[in-house]
């Protein structure tokens, strides 16, 4: 009677800690995944973040200069093309032309 | 045999911690499809930004090329423009006609090869009337049409509307001097 009890005493523990196993194999995953969630959260944050300062410098005309270029146009069967001496500015890595 | 299957708990701690890890893992899951798609309409607004201000960058660069009130007529595209119109006018003095364009961008290190511009076009309506020595040409409505491109998913078209008023010298159809730019060429807005 007793040998009983205590079999099924060990079946109890045995089943604990599988228990337990499992739960703390899913809780890392979990972590894992908040984590990765977090991240991905912060990085989308400083995407719209550095988006929105070049925006705003574009817009208020504060463009670094990158140079000078010449964009062309060539409208289809004339000979001639339209070279327009353009400033190119950036803002961030954003870049906008404006005519010189 | 029912009340002893209800009276038999071993395996019960396994089966709560099954659901509870079901539940875990449909959360952790939910909150990590939530922010991939974050992150990923973060990074497409971006380079759809990217795409806009190239758009509506290039066509302000075209519209000083279309605007351009000299005197003489220098290689414009307002003047091809208006050389075009004069060449399809008909006996009633109605023109109208679309141009096709190839635009290229400046060489220059900062802009990629992601940057690009294309179907642009420029297409008119109005009149010319001979008045003795000279024309005058009526542009009802000039439309420029451009689609910037940042990478090869990204782009942002850009339409401008204008008019023109004006009289010109012109041999042929190509014109050789502006005599009065009544309102010359006027901007009635971008679309975006």
């Amino acid at each position: 009677m007793r040998k009983r009890v205590n079999r099924k005493r060990g079946a109890i523990l045995v089943e604990t800690i599988v228990a337990f196993v499992i739960l703390l194999v899913v809780l890392i995953g979990v972590t894992a995944l908040i984590m990765t969630s977090i991240n991905m959260n912060r990085k989308a944050a400083d995407t719209s973040e550095s988006m929105e300062t070049a925006i705003t410098s574009i817009e208020n005309g504060q463009l670094e200069s990158a140079g000078t270029g010449t964009m062309t146009v060539r409208i289809n069967g004339s000979s001639a093309a339209v070279d327009i001496p353009v400033n190119v500015g950036t803002a961030g890595d954003f870049v906008y032309f404006k005519v010189q | 045999m029912l009340k002893r299957i209800r009276n038999n708990k071993s395996g019960q701690a396994i089966v709560i911690v099954m659901v509870v890890a079901v539940i875990l893992l449909a959360i952790g899951g939910t909150v990590m499809v939530f922010a991939s798609n974050n992150s990923n309409n973060a990074s497409k607004q971006y380079s759809g930004k990217k795409a806009y201000y190239a758009a509506k960058s290039a066509i302000n660069v075209i519209d000083s090329s279309l605007q351009k009130k000299d005197a003489a007529p220098a290689n414009s595209l307002g003047t091809q423009v208006l050389n075009d119109a004069i060449g399809n006018a008909g006996s009633d003095g109605k023109t109208s006609g679309t141009l096709s364009a190839a635009v290229t961008l400046p060489s220059n290190s900062a802009v990629g090869s992601e940057y690009s511009i294309t179907g642009t076009t420029l297409s008119y309506s109005g009149t010319v009337s001979d008045e003795g020595n000279q024309l005058h040409i009526v542009m009802d409505e000039v439309k420029v049409k451009l689609t910037g491109h940042y990478g090869e998913d990204h782009k942002y078209t850009v339409t401008s509307k204008y008019q023109y008023n004006g009289y010109v010298t012109a041999s042929g159809s190509a014109i050789t001097a502006y005599n009065n730019q009544t309102d010359g060429w006027t901007q009635e807005g971008t679309e975006q």
